[in-house]
């Protein structure tokens, strides 16, 4: 559906993406995994024809949408990063504001505000302020502003951005569905476990590159020789990480929280032992440990070094 | 699409109450509390205050006076009578500008000055004058005439005047017209006098029955024509029309600051991207958003022209006027809120809109006049105040207060629609610009 070749970007002295190369098919739901300035966005903002790409080539169903967006246009919705509502008017006067700008109106424009509230799961307060509603549901109404005019793809950019778990697993659901349905889905996000629960093909980005893509599996596979060790300690280890990065076998150390950490561990088994018996023997009050096989998480800690949230 | 984008930005203008509360209700508190504050040092309301009139003599007194002399001795020659001499109470100068122009009751609406036609052309010009009088050649020597003789010759004074001075055209008309008729009936009582009462009455008797006779009398009055060339008027600013105007004229400058906002605040809330992605253009947007400036505009000050008419007891009685004062003033505002919207989203900060709030609307204030009257200031002032979109509204407010003709106020008009073309245009441009470096990205944030 969305092909890119040699995608670029660059603002000023600054290339935010550099080169990448895309393949959306038709009816999947496809992950850009990536931490904070990774080139995500500037990314989708190339496709959804808000940026003209620096260089390089863009075609949605073969159509060129750098020369001509407006093939693009009215079988998109786009989901942007923030909230982008009208905040002082009600949720429903957002969707009809919205779903006029594509053309709606009349009786099929209430329609489909039925249905698009049906699909987000919000009915009884759409009359209400959007100011006023709670993060879960700004994040919602978000959504179902670019789904009115039932586009074929739809792009969302970090859709679950600061909200409680229960609204986040609403919208992923929503994704879900909406992918059941038919629907096209490209699903920019820096969590891993979102990526994990619901895209079957990711790109993984960094600095403006995509440094891994395949189905998840695949992606894993390239690091089945790794495992990933995640060690919880009394106190505060961050002052640690030095240390710990210099044992024998880390490959990359994940700061989790305060006291716990993740270690990418290359070798076999006994590679691990070695270092749980070193990460002992430094005396940092560990309290447990366990051995997972490698996430993505793992995979991008294996090929960046770094963290998907330092 | 223009009216989806329109009526969005209305619906979320009327939302934000607390804003409206400052746009419509604030002008009303303090357009409130400086009338009364401010009333002591205004005019009274609903009167005259008296026209400026120069006076141009273009005759002669002595000349006239002796040419008047011959003629009449011409007339008594032959019956032997004593010489004829003008005594002091026949100046007919004096009787023109001491007992009638120097009457207390003249003196209220009137305030002449004696001048050249040049220098009163000039005042006229200027707009320090109101109305120019000219006394043609002959005009002491006919009124003599008129006075004392059989004759009767036309006096032709011209009444011309500047088309800022709404009423006054018709006061001076009027009062003058008063002298002439006054005059008239002395000219006709003289001729019943002459003709049939010296001879079989006594001078009492005469004039016992001289109120009859006038008053039946079907002699024609002498032809004083009196040639107007303007008619408006001119109304005393009393301080609650002062600042219901002058603060409409500021607190319409807060629209464009609010407007000012209003394209970055989008683009800061993505709902411009979101608009873009759908396939709006920044043009559209603007336009949209110069819309809703405008009717925020228009209900600003409709709402205080209406406060002021009905609680404050303004008598704005010229309605089109009015409202097309509304409209071009709002237009403008609109104009410089676009311009000042454009600036600040190339910023990319709100600092431009900041200091229009917080510094220049301020700075406007006080040289348009919102404030302080400007007739109170120096000189400089009333060339300032062109500089302050409020100074001309207001000087156009005014005006439309006073009934000045269309084409008096033509120079506000064309002022206020310079400035809401100009600034729409560069608003445009700018943001023609803008929409172009969003989208290759060349400008970096
Ligand atoms: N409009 C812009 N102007 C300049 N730099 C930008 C702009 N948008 C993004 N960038 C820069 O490009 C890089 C990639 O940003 P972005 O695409 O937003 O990353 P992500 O969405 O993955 O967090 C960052 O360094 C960011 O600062
Ligand atoms: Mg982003």
């Amino acid at each position: 559906m969305i092909i890119a070749e040699q995608l670029r970007k660059n603002f000023g002295p600054l290339e935010a993406v550099s080169g990448i190369n895309l393949e959306i098919p038709k009816g999947q739901i496809v992950g850009l995994l990536g931490p904070n300035g990774a080139g995500k966005s500037t990314t989708i903002s190339m496709i959804s024809t808000l940026y003209k790409p620096t260089s390089g080539k863009l075609y949605f169903e073969g159509k060129d949408i750098i020369k001509e967006p407006k093939w693009i246009k009215p079988h998109l919705g786009y989901v942007p990063q923030e909230i982008a509502l009208y905040q002082s008017l009600s949720g429903y006067e957002n969707l009809k504001y919205f779903g006029g700008l594509y053309g709606l109106s009349g009786g099929e424009l209430k329609k489909r505000i039925e249905a698009v509230s049906e699909i987000i799961g919000i009915n009884e307060r759409l009359k209400d302020k959007v100011e006023h509603y709670s993060g879960g549901m700004k994040r919602r109404i978000n959504i179902g502003v670019a789904l009115l005019h039932s586009p074929k793809l739809i792009i969302m950019d970090e859709p679950t951005v600061g909200i409680d778990p229960q609204s986040r697993n609403h919208i992923l659901e929503t994704v879900k569905r909406l992918n059941d349905e038919g629907m096209t889905v490209i699903y920019t996000s820096h969590y891993m476990e979102e990526v994990e629960a619901i895209c079957q093909n990711v790109y993984i980005m960094d600095h403006g590159k995509v440094i891994a893509s395949g189905t998840q599996e695949a992606l894993i596979d390239q690091s089945d020789s790794h495992t990933a060790i995640h060690l919880k300690f009394e106190g505060e280890v961050t002052s640690h990480f030095d240390a710990l990065k210099k044992l024998d076998n880390v490959m990359a150390v994940n700061r989790v929280s305060d006291n716990e950490v993740g270690i990418l561990a290359s070798g076999n088994g006994n590679s691990q032992k070695e270092i749980i018996k070193s990460i002992l023997a430094m005396d940092l009050g560990l309290v447990s440990f366990d051995v997972t096989r490698p996430n993505l998480e793992q995979v991008f800690l294996k090929l960046t070094g770094r963290g998907l949230r330092d | 699409m223009l009216l989806k984008l329109y009526l969005k930005d209305v619906k979320v203008l009327l939302s934000d109450k607390k804003g409206l509360m400052i746009f419509i209700l604030m002008p009303m508190v303090l357009t409130t509390i400086l009338s009364f504050a401010l009333s002591g040092s205004f005019g009274e309301a609903g009167r005259m205050e008296p026209v400026r009139v120069a006076i141009v003599k273009n005759y002669d007194v002595a000349a006239e006076q002796a040419q008047f002399m011959e003629t009449a001795s011409q007339f008594i020659s032959g019956e032997g009578a004593e010489p004829m001499t003008l005594d002091e109470s026949f100046d007919m100068e004096k009787v023109f500008f001491e007992t009638f122009l120097g009457n207390d009751a003249v003196k209220a609406i009137l305030d002449p000055v004696v001048m050249t036609a040049e220098e009163a052309t000039k005042a006229l010009e200027n707009d320090t004058l109101g109305v120019v009088v000219t006394l043609p050649e002959g005009f002491i020597y006919d009124q003599y005439v008129n006075f004392i003789l059989p004759n009767r010759n036309p006096i032709d004074v011209q009444i011309t005047q500047h088309p800022d001075y709404g009423y006054s055209g018709q006061i001076v008309e009027s009062v003058f017209g008063s002298y002439f008729d006054t005059l008239n009936n002395r000219i006709i009582s003289k001729n019943v006098y002459l003709e049939v009462g010296s001879t079989y009455l006594t001078s009492e008797k005469l004039f016992a029955s001289m109120q009859d006779i006038l008053s039946e009398t079907e002699n024609e009055p002498v032809e004083n024509a009196i040639v107007l060339k303007n008619i408006p008027g001119k109304k005393v600013i009393n301080s609650f029309t002062y600042y219901a105007i002058s603060m409409m004229g500021m607190f319409i400058l807060y629209s464009a600051g609010y407007m000012g906002r209003e394209l970055l605040r989008e683009k800061k809330m993505l709902t411009l991207d979101r608009g873009v992605v759908a396939g709006i253009h920044y043009g559209r947007v603007l336009a949209g958003k110069y819309l809703m400036t405008t009717t925020l505009c228009v209900l600003q000050m409709s709402a205080l022209i209406g406060y002021a008419a009905l609680i404050l007891k303004v008598d704005w009685n010229e309605p089109v006027k009015i409202l097309v004062g509304i409209l071009f003033s709002s237009f403008a505002v609109s104009g410089v809120g676009v311009f000042i919207s454009a600036i600040t989203l190339t910023a990319d900060n709100y600092r431009v809109a900041n200091v229009f709030e917080n510094l220049l609307i301020h700075v406007f204030a006080l040289i348009g006049g919102s404030y302080i009257p400007l007739d109170v200031l120096p000189n400089l002032f009333q060339t300032l105040k062109y500089f302050a979109l409020n100074g001309i509204v207001i000087d156009l407010f005014l005006d439309t207060y006073q009934n000045a003709a269309w084409d008096a106020m033509l120079p506000e008009y064309g002022m206020l629609l310079g400035i809401a073309i100009v600034f729409t245009g560069l608003a445009a441009l700018i943001i023609r610009r803008k929409e172009v470096t969003e989208f290759e990205g060349t400008i970096t944030s």
